[in-house]
């Protein structure tokens, strides 16, 4: 049925009207039609000559043969439409195989003439996502947000019908629907007039005015059988009343559904009571986004140190005597996590520190220059191991019999009453193997500064 | 066994010459982005804390279109006073030389490293020495100046190492600190080692005959 607007007619708007002329236009009309739809048409008879411009590209020819010589104001509603979905990661917007999100975006266009009365979506799922999984969230459009249960679509369609009255003196009846087998979802959108139930005659009615917009809303899940780096595609298509239906753009996600590999970097055997643990790992896809690192203290149970942690070191502190087991599991950029682990990947024992005698390590100093701008004497001290065997850190430096009045400013701290310096980073020396540390001494006397190295192996907190 | 000798001989040349032994570095400051500032010059040459063999350190022909203010202070065994030579030896724990100087456009001057540390290490000292220069920028030498070492605002180091090497550490952009080319051992050590390999061939041949 074909219906027209004639905003000269003192009756426009009238759906009486607009149903006589519907009527009277019925057995003339040589266009197919399925129903009520808003079509713009502009046409002037002048004499015996028809002159029919079409004002969209969408709408379809007629004339209104009751109205001669009158100008006529055909209408129609517009779909610029659009979609969305998860962002993801990165350009190729990386996706787990957990849970994916979709939205389908519709307007009417403002300069459209017309409300839409019917709006159809439709999405043709990609083969890869898991049917069963798809549960549809929000439904929206002017005024309305329509939140559908929280079960699988493919349980049972989705059906809602929207009361905007007193607004709008209409009912939108809701449709949603999943088919399996072909893997097509389908929203479906009706204005209906409240009195009869029926599709409104008024061309002027309908539950989406020029420039409002609605949209729908769906999550699904891929299988999980997707390999890493299949690109999944969703495109919809929106269709109003009875334009032809127009494709939203098309939107990617490609699959990571590798999950990444860590470890802890191996100890050595003893350390001290503050020791540095380290970790690293790998991803195919996304990349790494962070680690969980778990300890065993003494043989127990392993229980989270570090939860989520994008760093790949930290420092650890035990207590002397006791033996610290440690792994990694890492989850990448989309949430894949690494396969659990049940044994340390490294292990090491706090031991006390112990002074190292001067036949297995040799200390030795530079000069100390003199600095008037901190006014400190500034030098370096270097130990080596002349012993044949391997020893094991952390190492500190104490410094006793220094004279009185001189200070390590960059001390630790104290020991037996003497300040000493931890050489940093060095968790032990192999044969031949030297380390070295900066020291500053406060000297404000500009005595003659010396002191008695004593090497100290273990921890001395 | 005599080519064994010879070949021993070389290495020992080469080796004491190239590396170790008193040394002389050529210094040159541009010191045009602090022209007329009346700033101040420190220099320095202490031993270390440990065990220190004697080592000796000379400033020569200083050099400047700036102006010393020439009331320099001296704290240890420094001698002399700039634009003379300036000696320090590392007997006592501190030696420095400070003194105000208005910068020019430039400065240039030779340090030299001389002393048994360096042409004879002894092999059981643990400690080296070290010179160090440094600019400022007040009179009070307080303002480091030219230097990217603003923690301690050397302009440059100089160490001596246990072994009669020298390390610079240069941290002015606009320091140049090199070795005095005529300073410079391997020509001499090219040389040497020419001398031993000749001589060890020229004993050699006598043996044969």
């Amino acid at each position: 049925m074909l219906t027209y607007y004639d905003p000269d007619d003192p009756h426009a708007g009238d759906s009486a009207d607009f149903a006589r002329f519907s009527h009277e236009q019925h057995a003339k009309d040589n266009f197919s039609r399925s129903g009520y739809y808003p079509v713009i048409y502009d046409l002037a008879l002048t004499n015996s000559e028809l002159l029919i411009s079409m004002a969209l590209g969408s709408s379809q020819g007629g004339l209104c043969p009751n109205q001669p010589g009158r100008t006529i104001t055909p209408v129609s509603s517009l779909d610029p439409n659009d979609k969305a979905g998860s962002t993801g990661i990165g350009a190729s917007r990386f996706v787990g195989v957990g849970q994916t999100s979709y939205s389908v975006y519709y307007q009417n266009q403002p300069t459209a003439t017309a409300p839409a009365q019917a709006v159809t979506v439709t999405d043709t799922l990609n083969t890869n996502l898991d049917l069963t999984s798809l549960t549809l969230g929000a439904i929206s459009f002017p005024n309305q947000v329509i939140t559908p249960p929280s079960i699988p679509l493919a349980i049972s369609p989705f059906t809602a019908t929207a009361d905007l009255r007193p607004t709008t003196n209409l009912l939108v009846k809701i449709n949603a629907s999943l088919n399996t087998t072909t893997g097509v979802l389908t929203w479906t959108f009706q204005s209906l007039d409240p009195t009869t139930n029926q599709p409104p005659n008024d061309p002027l009615a309908g539950f989406l005015p020029p420039g409002a917009e609605g949209s729908v809303f769906f999550t699904v899940m891929p299988k999980s059988s997707v390999t890493t780096g299949t690109v999944i595609q969703n495109t919809a298509t929106v269709t109003f009343d009875v334009n032809p239906p127009i494709n939203t753009p098309t939107w990617s996600n490609t699959i990571d559904n590798t999950p990444p590999v860590s470890r802890v970097t191996i100890l050595p055997t003893q350390i001290g009571s503050i020791f540095t643990v380290q970790w690293s790992g790998s991803d195919v896809g996304t990349g790494l986004g962070t680690f969980t690192i778990y300890v065993s203290d003494n043989g127990s149970s392993f229980v989270p140190w570090l939860t989520q942690t994008s760093a790949t070191s930290s420092t650890y502190n035990g207590q002397v005597g006791h033996t610290y087991g440690f792994y990694s599991i890492a989850q990448d950029l989309v949430g894949n996590n690494e396969s659990a682990k049940t044994l340390a990947e490294a292990t090491t024992q706090v031991t006390q520190a112990s002074p190292v005698p001067s036949s297995e390590i040799s200390v030795t100093a530079s000069g100390l220059a003199y600095s008037r701008v901190s006014q400190t004497f500034n030098g370096s001290v270097t130990i080596q191991n002349i012993s044949s065997a391997t020893i094991y850190g952390p190492f500190e430096i104490v410094f006793t019999g220094l004279p009185a009045g001189v200070n390590v400013v960059n001390s630790a701290g104290a020991f037996n009453g003497s300040q000493y310096l931890t050489v940093p980073s060095v968790s032990s020396l192999e044969p031949g193997q030297s380390a070295i540390v900066s020291v500053q001494f406060k000297n404000p006397s500009n005595a003659t500064i010396n002191f008695t190295p004593v090497i100290y192996s273990g921890s001395i907190h | 066994m005599s080519t064994r000798w010879t070949l021993f001989t070389a290495f020992l040349l080469v080796g004491s010459s190239a590396s170790a032994g008193p040394i002389t570095y050529d210094v040159t400051v541009d010191t045009s982005s602090i022209l007329s500032t009346a700033g101040s010059l420190d220099f320095n040459f202490n031993p270390g804390p440990l065990v220190s063999q004697a080592a000796s350190l000379q400033i020569l022909g200083f050099s400047s279109d700036g102006t010393l203010a020439g009331s320099p202070a001296f704290t240890g065994d420094v001698s002399g006073a700039l634009p003379a030579t300036l000696t320090f030896d590392n007997g006592t724990g501190f030696n420095d030389y400070f003194d105000g100087f208005t910068f020019g456009s430039t400065l240039s001057l030779q340090v030299s490293l001389y002393g048994p540390a360096l042409s004879s290490p002894d092999g059981t000292s643990t400690s080296g020495s070290t010179f160090a220069f440094s600019m400022f920028s007040d009179a009070a030498g307080t303002v480091p100046a030219l230097t990217s070492d603003t923690m301690n605002g050397f302009a440059f180091t100089a160490d001596v190492n246990l072994d009669g090497t020298t390390t610079v550490a240069n941290f002015s952009s606009q320091t140049s600190v090199a070795p005095e080319t005529g300073a410079v051992p391997e020509p001499d050590g090219i040389l040497l080692l020419g001398t031993a390999i000749a001589f060890g061939t020229i004993r050699q041949l006598g043996r044969r005959r």
